[in-house]
């Protein structure tokens, strides 16, 4: 469980430094939460990064790119990856938990336009999921690779891009 | 999409992982 929270802090972190890098893949750095750290203390991380993570992409100009294996990603493809792995990871955890986990749910429609134009006509939650290889769907099965578009969406093909990796 | 709707994920996130006494070390049916 803790992996799983330090990865989406790490991740998040990597959002605001990848976007603020701009279009060249950054590879100075290291970004790890310390092994160890404590839940209360990893659950206090995940707002900072996310405030971190937000403060740079308001902050963005306009027409601002950041590198994404996925994509040259604009602020609001970080914004919609965060929010991603933010909902799918805790949900994640919630089944590890034993616990429900219902987000909210005009996050969850606003990430599913943003990244996965593609998506079935599903309820939105669990479209998401099926999005991000979590579930299968009435006559849709589990995909076993996925992928989101993070560039600007007027750049997307009208294809599911995980059709062709 | 915005920096809000990143703080707003980061709540949900702590508002299901922040209560205390959670058992951590159970494993998770799925991590990718």
């Amino acid at each position: 469980m803790a992996e799983a929270v330090s990865h989406m802090a790490e991740g998040t972190l990597w959002y605001a430094s990848d976007l603020a890098a701009g279009e060249r893949r950054l590879e100075t750095m290291e970004l790890r939460v310390r092994p160890g750290t404590a839940n209360a203390d990893l659950v206090r991380t995940i707002g900072v990064v996310a405030t971190v993570l937000a403060r740079v992409i308001d902050a963005s100009p306009a027409g601002a790119r950041g590198w994404h294996p996925m994509g040259q990603a604009d602020a609001s493809g970080f914004a919609a990856m965060a929010c991603d792995e933010l909902l799918v990871h805790t949900d994640d955890a919630a089944r590890g938990l034993g616990v429900p986990f219902t987000p909210p749910d005009g996050l969850v429609r606003a990430t599913l336009a943003r990244l996965f134009p593609w998506a079935p006509g599903a309820d939105p939650w669990p479209a998401l999921l099926w999005c991000n290889g979590r579930v299968g769907l009435p006559g849709l099965a589990r995909q076993g690779r996925w992928a989101w578009h993070c560039a600007p969406l007027e750049e997307w093909d009208g294809r599911n891009p995980a059709d062709r990796r | 999409m915005e920096g809000r709707h990143v703080l707003e994920a980061a709540a949900a996130c702590q508002a299901l992982l922040g209560p205390a006494g959670q058992d951590w070390t159970r494993p998770i049916p799925e991590m990718d």
